[in-house]
């Protein structure tokens, strides 16, 4: 019986704890502001957050047929850093913001030249920011690609997302994620970078295209890359999903466009006088899918190894141009060049970690391209 | 008269291995130096051998007393020493359930509730272990048989999330700062190891070939550890390094078409084996006081040690810097030394000599 | 004040103790043995006594008219009794005579105790006393009416037997007999009830149940100091586990095909008089997830089920509580679209999501017992009711959102597939409601830690309650567990209950 009492004693004190001030509403979906994008501009103070929200919010019954109105919206609020500027939306809506929606953060152009750590440590760190976000740049401000109005209504963060998503398509698209890019930016010798998103805006209509790509030095936004430049990238650090490119064929007077189905770099490193030399190895499958000639479209094997022919020594072009102006004029690794002699090459990694930038405009390469054309198109047999 | 509880060596197995595998998945990176991520693969070798030194008297107590404990063993020598071994073995568990209890409760803190209190989350825990400690030994070690299912799949399913998100070049040559970050770390990893200890106060109440079952364990162990760290540091690279408990970021990225922050499903089951892990080491510090001292109320060390324990972490709430001194390696270490070597080789070595006098003795009298 | 409170509760729970006496041997006297039987008896109009005189002596017949079939009465004792001629001179003798010749072909009991006696009237069968004899004979003319026969009203099967137990435990132990003919059946019986003296008959097949689990189940029933027994229940819980819990380790079943099936798998069943479902002990919880259908479907189908009513008790038990969880906690793991269209619907209640959920799941158990209470005719308009009430009504009021009324429909559609476990789901899915709605996913996995270390720590007459889960037996739980194998390996006789890993 005492022991019943006891039991009883310590039921209501621990519910008193629990209770007693136990506001276990607030973090309810209903209380919470759901973020879809973040866009961070460097102030002059600090910073200025742009948030773009879903409008929860209803003026009736959705069951009874009352209308949601604007289902985006966005706000935009500045503090002395981004954690202070993000409480401060709480201002403005009154509601705390769910990170856990992001789909993407762009940061702007000058706050990117001024540099990202400052900025990338409150994601870092925060427990509700997916490790997956996207990470993008602006062309102008961030606020402008993430509150971009297409008519009266915002353009969604998810039209933005599913551009990252076309590169299986578009060989000059570039996507990198939170985590990879801080593992990049720790890396010392490799140089990170991100994708520009351009804000176009055209009788009120706005739309997005990835321009190019921003590459760092360190922290701070240092140069662009676009158009071949980009496909380089992605070729060299094995990220190539998808994409076109185009020949010329003098030979049959034609243009072919070939779309790449499948890509795959493979990099050995060695040592030639105590230099890094990499022989770069790029077996790619593609499809021809048009041949714009004055001719009607050739079938002949000759025209189909010629094609071949010129589709490697183009890959080949564009990946020793791209190597040639990264080492030499920018003097720049975005391939993780210097970070593949530690797995062939450990002692020589170790021994000049410190100053292989230096040594970049020293390293050779090679370059070789090896094309198989899987499809020619419809009706004519495959080779 | 209540009737003595027996397991088998595969339930010890599977209790042993989750107690070790929650040490390793709620694994701060506080207060030592950081490996490069390859070097935590060889720390795990360095972990083996630790543990390997470590659990030689425990073998040797397996050999020639089979059927007895540590506790039995130390009577044999002495009734005082049997006592003096029970309370000391008693504290090492508390201290080891107080341990647990603290980085889970920074682990909910940091991760799982970083806005709420995370006292009426430990609260909770506490007292569901406290009841399930008095439910006894057969009734954690059916439990943990379910509960390791649950968690090999949990574990599966990462592995399958993380496949295509490792990359070679994340991984540093070895060796890249030296040995020593990695030696200790292999260290730090041992220096968590209780389960040597588990293994013998429970001896006795163990039916099967616990030497087996203890080389399996051993070799599951630093398997399981070699995977989680090849995945975590593989795919997530010097992120990784930067996070407080890095084998939870692994898991953040776990997304399996449209839903993502599977981290929350596989944090349960975490959560789950804490629970089942405080419980034990409940239970074995009960046996072990009540062994030697005898029980006036049912349960009334469980029941003790859960108060003790609330509050001391409601003293200790809000203090990061003392989640850092408890957790101190070199303590961690000596600790391990002393209960995991020094004590069970006193005890052996004290037992042999003891014999020794005994037929002795014996066979001057039969001169 | 604590005194006050004990002694108020002292005066309503402590046994009120019934008056026992020895047993009063049958007097030669037949007048004395007459006042004995008034006395007990009491006035009651249904106790008859016919005094008569037979070859020369003083006789008397005593039976309970409701209780006899009075046609056999009349046809197989009276008449027979009453033309006898040539009857031996002692009473004693007569008695005897009467017992083996006059009425041979009818079943006999000799009795010589005056409580045995009563016993015997009030239990349907006619007492023969005489003058001067110190016994009396008992004929078998039992006619109470019972009911036929009948389908199994609670667990319907598509292609099973449509045979289920009745009120009287002689039928259903001749429905045991009937589909398992084997001289090894045993059938002991006990009487349990200070007042009702219901018999209890303990089932089993001697070669595979062992000698100690049948005597601790008959210890258990002879200590349950009850004085009536109306029903399985009143025995349930003085078999059930020492571990306190929401489950049962005691199952029951209203079907002999099923009763058969535990027995041969080495259970033992228990048979109630006055009831028609029989207990089974040890009971684990496994067999929740099993039907007698599961046998006359193929193995790969069997399996499916198996694994789907897994599911379904899941669902049923946990998934309100994930979904207060998840929209109060972890809103993370839903994808955007759908975490979008819940907000927008729990924007507009006034409710917090716990309360809400809460609310709708108490509104359908309430529901639910109405249209069991309610006559047939009526239930109906129950359905209608619930359906409109927390349907449409409650979210077009904006009282509760959509999402929510489809957690619940999901949760009581699975809650029926496991029919079995019903009630402790019930409760459960409460707690893990307001374990979800104040703590998260990590309460919920605490109390699913707490329920499952409560489920290990039970034991149903020393098996494991949650054999073959724990302690592991990958044979058992492929064989007719998680998984069902085919009759080719099923028919074989691999598996008695006894022989699981403690």
């Amino acid at each position: 019986m005492r022991k019943k009492l006891l039991l009883a004693f310590l039921l209501l004190l621990s519910v008193s704890f629990l209770f007693s001030g136990c506001d276990y509403t607030k973090n309810e979906i209903k209380n919470r502001l759901i973020v879809q994008a973040i866009g961070v501009d460097a102030t002059e103070n600090g910073v200025r957050v742009t948030l773009q929200t879903l409008n929860t919010d209803m003026a009736g019954n959705p069951n009874s047929g009352a209308n949601l109105g604007d289902v985006i919206s966005s706000i935009t609020a500045e503090g002395e850093n981004l954690s202070d500027a993000i409480s401060n939306v709480s201002k403005t809506v009154g509601r705390k913001p769910l990170l856990s929606q992001n789909r993407l953060i762009v940061f702007g152009r000058e706050t990117a030249e001024k540099g990202l750590y400052p900025f990338l440590d409150y994601f870092v760190r925060s427990t509700e920011n997916r490790a997956t976000v996207l990470l993008a740049l602006s062309d102008t401000t961030a606020e402008e690609v993430v509150s971009a109005k297409m008519g009266e209504s915002i353009l969604p963060a998810n039209s933005l997302e599913d551009l990252f998503y076309a590169r299986r398509f578009n060989a000059q698209i570039v996507k990198e994620e939170l985590f990879s890019f801080v593992n990049r930016l720790e890396d010392e010798n490799t140089d990170a970078f991100l994708p520009m998103i351009k804000a176009e805006k055209k009788e009120e209509e706005g739309k997005f295209t990835i321009d190019s790509v921003g590459v760092f030095k360190g922290d701070a936004l240092s140069y662009e890359i676009k158009d071949d430049a980009v496909t380089a990238l992605l070729l060299l650090n094995n990220q190539l999903e998808g994409g076109f490119f185009t020949v010329e064929n003098p030979e049959f007077q034609a243009l072919s466009t070939a779309q790449i189905q499948s890509s795959k770099t493979k990099i050995h490193t060695k040592l030639e006088k105590d230099k890094p030399h990499y022989s770069v190895y790029v077996k790619m499958t593609i499809d021809l899918i048009e041949n714009q000639s004055k001719m009607p479209s050739p079938t002949d094997k000759s025209f189909i190894f010629s094609t071949k022919s010129l589709c490697e020594a183009r890959v080949g072009k564009m990946i020793t141009e791209n190597l040639e102006s990264c080492f030499k004029e920018k003097n720049s690794d975005p391939y993780r060049l210097f970070r593949r002699l530690s797995l062939e090459h450990p002692f020589y990694y170790k021994k000049n970690r410190q100053d292989f930038k230096d040594k970049l405009p020293e390293i050779s390469y090679d370059v070789s391209v090896e094309i198989k054309i899987s499809h020619i198109g419809n009706g004519t047999e495959n080779i | 008269m209540t009737r003595t509880s027996f397991i088998r060596t595969y339930q010890l197995f599977c209790i042993l291995l989750l107690s070790r595998l929650l040490s390793l998945l709620t694994l701060a990176s506080i207060g030592t130096e950081q490996p490069s991520s390859t070097d935590y693969l060889v720390s795990v070798f360095f972990c083996g051998l630790f543990i390997l030194f470590l659990s030689i008297p425990m073998l040797l107590f397996l050999k020639n007393y089979p059927q007895m404990n540590l506790v039995d063993v130390a009577y044999r020598v002495s009734p005082i020493v049997s006592k003096c071994i029970s309370v000391l073995y008693a504290v090492f568990f508390s201290y080891f359930a107080f341990v647990t209890l603290s980085t889970l409760k920074l682990f909910v803190a940091t991760s799982v509730f970083p806005n709420d209190e995370s006292t009426v989350f430990v609260l909770i825990c506490l007292a569901a272990s406290c009841y399930a400690a008095t439910l006894g030994l057969e009734a954690i070690g059916r439990a943990s048989t379910i509960a390791l299912s649950i968690f090999v799949f949990s574990f599966l399913f990462i592995i399958l999330i993380m496949f295509d998100k490792v990359r070679f070049l994340n991984f540093t040559p070895l060796f890249l700062d030296g040995v020593a970050p990695s030696a200790k770390f292999g260290l730090r990893l041992a220096s968590i190891t209780n389960e040597i200890a588990m293994i013998l106060i429970l001896a006795p109440r163990v039916k099967g070939n616990k030497q087996k079952m203890y080389g399996w364990w051993l070799f599951c162990l630093l398997l399981s550890i070699l995977i989680i760290f090849f995945f975590t540091f593989g795919g997530l690279g010097d992120f990784a390094v930067k996070q407080l408990f890095p084998v939870y970021s692994m898991a953040v990225l776990s997304e399996f078409s449209v839903f993502q922050r599977f981290d929350v499903l596989l944090t349960g089951i975490w959560i789950l084996t804490a629970f089942l892990k405080i419980s034990l080491l409940f239970y074995l510090q009960s046996e072990l006081l009540k062994k030697s001292f005898g029980e006036k109320i049912k349960n009334q060390y469980i029941y003790g040690l859960g108060v003790v324990i609330f509050i001391l972490q409601f003293m200790l709430r809000g203090r990061f810097s003392n989640y850092a001194a408890i957790t101190n390696l070199t303590a961690r270490s000596i600790i391990a030394f002393v209960f995991l070597f020094l004590i069970p080789l006193c005890i052996l070595i004290l037992d042999k000599l003891k014999n020794r006098k005994n037929s002795t003795e014996g066979e001057s009298m039969h001169a | 004040m604590f005194n006050w409170i004990k002694n108020e509760i002292k005066q309503v729970t402590y046994p009120i103790k019934g008056e026992e006496s020895a047993p009063v041997p049958i007097s030669k006297d037949l007048k004395t043995n007459i006042l004995y039987f008034k006395k007990e008896l009491g006035t009651s109009f249904d106790i008859l006594y016919k005094e008569t005189v037979v070859g020369g002596h003083k006789a008397v017949l005593i039976m309970d008219d409701g209780m006899c079939n009075n046609l056999l009465v009349t046809q197989q004792v009276v008449k027979p009794i009453m033309d006898c001629r040539k009857l031996p001179k002692e009473p004693e003798e007569q008695v005897a005579f009467i017992r083996d010749r006059v009425c041979a072909d009818i079943d006999q009991k000799e009795v010589h105790t005056l409580d045995e006696a009563v016993k015997e009237v009030i239990s349907g069968l006619v007492i023969f006393m005489m003058e001067g004899v110190a016994f009396c004979e008992c004929f078998g003319v039992q006619g109470f009416p019972k009911r036929s026969i009948d389908n199994a009203q609670t667990e319907v099967q598509e292609l099973g037997a449509q045979e289920a137990f009745i009120e009287t435990f002689k039928d259903n132990v001749a429905l045991i007999r009937r589909r398992i003919r084997s001289p090894k059946i045993r059938f002991d019986i006990l009487e349990i009830g200070n007042s009702s003296k219901t018999r209890v008959c303990v089932s089993y097949f001697a070669d595979r149940v062992k000698q100690e689990t049948v005597e601790a189940v008959k210890d258990k029933l002879k200590q349950a100091q009850l004085d009536v027994v109306l029903g399985t229940g009143y025995l349930k819980p003085f078999l059930e586990s020492n571990t306190t819990s929401l489950f049962s380790t005691v199952g029951t079943t209203e079907r002999p095909d099923i009763a058969c099936a535990e027995m041969a798998e080495g259970r033992i069943v228990i048979l109630v008089d006055g009831t028609p479902f029989a207990l089974i002990v040890p009971y684990l919880f496994v067999e929740n997830f099993q039907s007698f259908d599961d046998y006359d479907h193929r193995s790969y189908y069997a399996s499916f089920i198996r694994l789907l009513k897994i599911l379904c008790f899941f669902m049923s038990a946990f998934l309100p509580g994930l979904y207060v969880a998840v929209c109060t906690f972890h809103q993370e793991i839903l994808p955007t679209a759908m975490l979008y269209d819940i907000a927008v619907q729990e924007s507009i209640t006034p409710f917090p999501v716990m309360i809400e959920a809460i609310f709708i799941h108490f509104i359908y158990e309430v529901v639910r017992e109405a249209g069991i209470r309610m006559p047939k005719a009526v239930g109906h308009a129950v359905s209608i009711v619930g359906a409109l009430v927390i349907g449409d009504a409650a979210v077009s009021a904006g009282l509760i959102a959509a999402p929510m009324l489809i957690i619940v429909a999901m949760t009581a559609i699975s809650s029926f597939v496991v029919s079995k476990i019903y009630y402790p789901v019930s409760v459960l899915r409460f707690v893990f409601m307001l374990i979800g709605g104040l703590t998260g996913f990590y309460g919920i996995v605490i109390g699913f830690g707490v329920l499952l270390m409560n489920l290990s720590a039970m034991e149903s007459f020393g098996t494991p309650f949650l054999s073959p889960l724990a302690p592991l037996q990958m044979g058992a739980i492929s064989r007719d567990s998680l998984f069902r194998m085919s009759w080719k390996r099923l028919g074989k006789r691999e598996f008695e209950i006894g022989k699981l890993k403690k």
